[in-house]
Order: structure tokens, then C-alpha cells, then sequence
């Protein structure tokens, strides 16, 4: 049997709604896909959604804090996904509050799944209080969702610092919901824009994209769709963590009156992939 | 649709800046200033610290110094003032 890796990743952002959930169900997937053993926490208790971005609501009998006091085994509280193989959820408790778990248990919990898992994804809760903080506990790395918006990456800012206060290496970034053709018009801050700003490297980039509430609708993550942009590029992070080296796609390079005007101009010597 | 051609264009030849400009400009601001912002707690301990290593080698009034962060732009500076009344007598 293969040593498996037993990486612990927090994924978090600051601000609330940008995509954490939506960026562990499928990071979460696309590493099981890709023949590694992963376990996705929802560490959000009191908002639990990981469950329900996956598809495995009706499974749950035990949750992450019945776990952490006691009341349940270790793979009692591990659903195992339906769509990828090796793929287990431990969800959130939805009755309980933050205060329900300390960092400590947070980390025995992930310590105990790392010697027989490759990966073990977080999905923290939004914010910088204690819920953010018990995830970060047991984390070898974070990474950090941002949309391309002021106030998100002004948070993000704020959370990268204070991952690396905490001893954790500069995280890495998810660029979400990026719009090739607002981009194009320059009414949205483009990836270099935004990587000069919060000086991290990026581990993706995340298109706006309707099949992800379609994904969504349907409780399975947008990866095992072909044809979705979006499941595309997280496919291509987990590559990326997997340790591949996969170029970025700049989202510019697609279509649109700027693609074809800058065709027939020509190349400018200056384009890269961002 | 000619509208959206033409604000492309005008856009793409710099003859008119989007949005997206003025909020990686206004984000530069703001980062620098939300980085060097010290908690009170923070100012104060290093208010001490600069008290404890002025104080092997001068006799300075505490109560007189004052420590504070100040911007201009993107620049930001650390500035003290700290009154000396007198320097120790050589080494003790
Ligand atoms: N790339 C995308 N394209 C379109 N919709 C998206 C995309 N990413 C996320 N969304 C939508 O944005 C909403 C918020 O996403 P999600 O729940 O993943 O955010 P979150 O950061 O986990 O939120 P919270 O802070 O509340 O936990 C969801 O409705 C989701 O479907
Ligand atoms: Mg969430």
C-alpha cells in the first residue's frame, strides 16, 4: 500500500459568500478523482452547507461535534460520497454554535484521518473569529477564495495576514467568479491587478459560471461535468496541488470583440497567461 | 451594441479608464493603510520597548513621548518623539 500524503488544507476567505463551499465540495472531488483519498470537514457549524453543495444530505446520521464529544467512531461520522470514489464528508453540526469545538479537538479529529488519507479539506467559516481560527488550527496550508471586489479582497488581505502570523506558510489563491469580458472592458480588476495587490501566487482561477448553481441545484459538484467551465479550472487547481505544473488559462483568451480585435492587431509582446 | 463597441474601444486605447482601475487604485490605499495599522495594544508595547532601550542610555521623561503612525499616500512613517533630559554617566 502507497504512504498516503495526510495534508491538511483550510479553505477560507474573510468574507462570507464568495465561494469557500462551492471551492472544497469541488477542489475536494477533483483530488478524489484524481485517485487520491480525501475527507472534506465543514467546520461552518451552525451553517451547514457542505452536505447539501454535495449532494449527501439524507445520509447524515452523525456530525462533527456528536464526533468530537464522543458520541460516535470516527467512520461513523464519515459519509462517503456518491459521484467520486475515496471521497468522505464529516458534516457540520446545524444546532450547535462555534463555540461547540476548540481548535485542539478540531486538530486531534484531523490528526487521527491523516496517516490513511492523501488530503483533508476545512471549509472554514466566514469571518476571523473563533470558528475561522479552529480551522486554521490543524492546517499544513491555507487557501484563500477571493471574487475580484473590493470588499472581498480588502478581507482576504486581512485573513492572509493573519494565516501568516500564525505560522502557516503565505497561502495560496482562488480567484472565483472572474468575468473574462467585464475584465476586457477594464470594469474588473484583472488577475495581476489582484495578484500585485495581496503579493500571494495563485493556485487558480474560478469563471463565473451558471453551472455552478446548476451543480448545485442538483447536489453534484460542477467537476463531473465536462462541459463547466468552472469544474474545468478546478479540476485544473487540483492538478496544481497534486503537484502538477498546469499553465493558467487567461479567461481573456476566449472570445469576444477584444479577442478578435487583438487576433487581427496582433500579439502585443507583452501578453502572458495569467 | 455600438455603444458597448465604442467604450471597448475607447477603453482598449486608454482614452477612458474602467472601474476596475479606480478599485485596484482605491484598494492600494486602503491595503496600505489596513497593514500598518497597530492594535493600541501593539503601540503601547512598542512604546515601552523604545522607553526600556532608550533608557540604558539616556534619562528621558515617559510621560513625554509620544509614538505615532503617519501617512501620506501610500508612505507610511513611524514617527517618535522622545525629550531627552539627560545622558547616563557613563557605564554603570
Ligand atoms: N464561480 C461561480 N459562479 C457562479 N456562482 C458561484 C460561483 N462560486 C460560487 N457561486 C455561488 O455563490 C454562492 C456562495 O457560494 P458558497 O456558498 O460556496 O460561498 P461561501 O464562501 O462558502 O459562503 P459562506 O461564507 O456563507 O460559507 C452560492 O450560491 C454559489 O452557488
Ligand atoms: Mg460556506
Amino acid at each position: 500500500m502507497v504512504a498516503k500524503k495526510g495534508l491538511a488544507l483550510v479553505v477560507t476567505s474573510g468574507k462570507g459568500g464568495v465561494g469557500k463551499t462551492t471551492t472544497t465540495a469541488n477542489l475536494g472531488a477533483a483530488l478524489a478523482l484524481r485517485g487520491n483519498s480525501v475527507v472534506v470537514i465543514d467546520a461552518d457549524i451552525g451553517l451547514r452547507n457542505l452536505d447539501v453543495v454535495l449532494g449527501l444530505e439524507n445520509r447524515i446520521v452523525y456530525d462533527l461535534v456528536q464526533l468530537i464529544e464522543g458520541h460516535c467512531e470516527l467512520h461513523q461520522a464519515m459519509i462517503r460520497d456518491k459521484s467520486a470514489p475515496n471521497l468522505y464528508l464529516i458534516p457540520a453540526a446545524q444546532t450547535r454554535d462555534k463555540t461547540a469545538i476548540t481548535a485542539e479537538q478540531l486538530t486531534e479529529v484531523v490528526d487521527r484521518l491523516r496517516p490513511d488519507h492523501d488530503y483533508v479539506l476545512i471549509d472554514s467559516p466566514a469571518g476571523i473569529e473563533q470558528g475561522f481560527k479552529n480551522s486554521l488550527a490543524p492546517a499544513n496550508l491555507a487557501i484563500v477564495v477571493t471574487t475580484p471586489e473590493v470588499s472581498a479582497i480588502r478581507d482576504a488581505d486581512r485573513v492572509i495576514g493573519l494565516i501568516e502570523a500564525s505560522g502557516l506558510p503565505t497561502p495560496r489563491l482562488i480567484l472565483n467568479r472572474m468575468r473574462a469580458s467585464m475584465v476586457q472592458q477594464k470594469d474588473m480588476m484583472s488577475t495581476d491587478d489582484i495578484l500585485t495587490l495581496l503579493s500571494v501566487q495563485l493556485v487558480g482561477i474560478v469563471p463565473e459560471d451558471e453551472s455552478i448553481i446548476i451543480s448545485t441545484n442538483r447536489g453534484v459538484p460542477a467537476v463531473h461535468d465536462p462541459k463547466s467551465n468552472a469544474g474545468q479550472a478546478y479540476l485544473r487547481v487540483a492538478a496544481r496541488i497534486d503537484g502538477e505544473d498546469i499553465p493558467f488559462v487567461d479567461l481573456n483568451e476566449r472570445s469576444g470583440l477584444f479577442h478578435r480585435l487583438k487576433k487581427w492587431l496582433g500579439p502585443t509582446g507583452s501578453e502572458k497567461n495569467a | 451594441m455600438l455603444d458597448g463597441i465604442r467604450r471597448s474601444l475607447r477603453r482598449v486605447l486608454a482614452l477612458e479608464s474602467g472601474s476596475g482601475q479606480s478599485a485596484a487604485q482605491r484598494l492600494q490605499l486602503v491595503l496600505v493603510q489596513d497593514r500598518t495599522t497597530f492594535p493600541t495594544e501593539t503601540l503601547e508595547a512598542l512604546k515601552n520597548d523604545i522607553v526600556a532601550a532608550i533608557s540604558k542610555y539616556a534619562m528621558i521623561d515617559q510621560s513625554a513621548i509620544e509614538v505615532e503612525v503617519r501617512r501620506s499616500g501610500s508612505s507610511v512613517t513611524l514617527v517618535t518623539n522622545i525629550p531627552i533630559r539627560g545622558s547616563q554617566r557613563g557605564p554603570a
